[in-house]
């Protein structure tokens, strides 16, 4: 499945700077939908090349990242357990930077 | 220069944040219009809710109420603490991250809707307020490459400029300025200083002293007659937390004000009240430009506070059904005498959170 992927506040230190990440997420073995729990496992794996406790906590992201998919609040629908679309956009913000 | 485009997400785009503006309905919510409250904005109860204020499931608004509710936020603050009037001439203390974008964006649309009124205006009575921009070039005490800190200060010259008419002018004022105008010196000294502190934590708050200091001379030296910093509310749960445990908490109190008047000029936060989420939120909804110089995350006390602030806001928004309002409230002691501008019981009211049916 092909997504657009945005890291913001600081997250793209993780990812050696590169804000936006135009990437292919195979779907899991055996599931017919990919949700936003299978795609953050995905990043951890593939994505973040360092210090990833600054990403993720657990099996979601660690507490004051944002996450935005189609420029909507992951909290509306479902949070780990919304489910993307082809070409659908996530974008991560860390907000423990201030400004 | 109004853009007609409700898509318009441009950062010189003057659709504004109409506080009396009806939002038109969607489509969508139409169509499943008797369908269920909790899918529709709590505000105008017509659209499709796109964000979470950090009031959790009564907080979802759609994308323009939720613009407004924060536009309101910052319009309330400026009023009733009285921060910006027509003859002040005001300071924005730009870093170039969400929250110093939002505040930039909210004193440009006040500026802009006050130049309208005063054009429309036959007998010109009240003036417009000025606006300034100030960019701190802190490149010297970091390890940022010069086409970084080029092309950073590149993008705030280009972010100002579409920000007017009314036009603002823009200081990018190198840290190292704080101590002589002679690039050279200021550099050695300033380094000698940093060097001189052996602690993360300690070089940090003093580069934060630094900052408003220099903002001060800026201000001072320019006729300006506010500071605007874009403190939001996040910010000053940290600084309760850090500096009750730095032991700083004799200052405290005048430190979280609305208004700071124990500087010569008097700094003022009209974001006190907006959370870093819903400013990080509205940015990245409305297009707002923001230019990031970060160096990896904080080691010291202030990035430790932070994490936690967030881990507790989390925890708390997500505990389900209980009616949570969580306020850190600490009461005056009597060995602490009369601080300039401290109201009788402070209160830091770094989060207020509620869940459950929406009791203030």
């Amino acid at each position: 499945m092909h997504l657009t992927l945005e890291f913001g506040g600081g997250l793209e230190l993780l990812c050696e700077s590169v804000k936006i990440h135009n990437v292919n997420v195979d779907l899991p073995k055996g599931a017919d939908k990919l949700s936003m729990r299978d795609l953050l496992a995905w990043v951890r794996t593939n994505l973040i090349k360092e210090r990833p406790e600054m990403f993720m906590k657990g099996e979601s992201v660690r507490p004051g990242v944002l996450v935005l998919v189609n420029d909507c609040d992951w909290e509306l629908s479902g949070q780990l357990d919304t489910t993307l679309e082809e070409k659908d956009l996530v974008v991560f913000i860390s907000t423990l930077h201030g400004g | 220069m109004a853009c007609n485009s409700s898509t318009c997400n441009s950062s010189g785009c003057y659709k504004g944040y109409e506080e009396e503006e009806q939002p038109k309905p969607n489509t969508k919510a139409a169509v499943n219009g008797g369908n269920s409250c909790q899918n529709l904005c709590v505000k105008c109860k017509v659209n499709e809710p796109v964000c979470c204020g950090i009031g959790g499931e009564n907080s979802r608004f759609c994308k323009d109420c939720f613009k407004n509710n924060l536009y309101g936020k910052f319009k309330q603050a400026v009023t009733y603490n009285a921060m910006i009037t027509p003859p002040d001439k005001v300071l924005v203390a730009f870093s170039g991250g969400p929250s110093s974008r939002v505040v930039l964006q909210f004193v440009h649309e006040m500026q802009y809707k006050a130049q309208k009124n005063y054009d429309a205006n036959k007998d010109k009575s009240l003036p417009v307020f000025g606006v300034g921009v100030a960019f701190i070039d802190e490149s010297s005490t970091h390890s940022f490459t010069s086409l970084h800190i080029e092309k950073a200060i590149e993008d705030i010259r280009l972010i100002v400029s579409n920000l007017a008419p009314p036009s603002k002018e823009l200081f990018v004022v190198p840290i190292e300025s704080i101590f002589s105008s002679d690039g050279i010196d200021g550099k050695e000294r300033l380094k000698e200083l940093l060097d001189a502190v052996s602690d993360v934590t300690g070089k940090e708050d003093l580069l934060i002293r630094l900052r408003i200091l220099l903002l001060q001379k800026i201000a001072s030296e320019n006729g300006y007659t506010r500071i605007v910093l874009g403190t939001c509310t996040s910010r000053i749960a940290c600084h309760v937390i850090s500096a009750t445990v730095k032991g700083q908490g004799y200052s405290l109190s005048a430190d979280i004000q609305y208004v700071d008047s124990r500087w010569e000029i008097p700094v003022v936060l009209p974001l006190r009240d907006c959370p870093a989420q819903e400013l990080n939120t509205l940015c990245s909804l409305d297009g707002l430009k923001i230019v990031e110089l970060l160096n990896g995350p904080c080691s010291g006390i202030n990035g430790l506070v932070s994490s936690f602030v967030k881990v507790l806001q989390e925890l708390i928004l997500h505990r389900k059904g209980n009616s949570v309002s969580s306020c850190w409230t600490f009461k005056r002691r009597k060995s602490f005498s009369r601080v300039h501008n401290s109201k009788n019981s402070w209160e830091a009211h770094s989060i207020s959170l509620q869940q459950g049916s929406g009791n203030p």
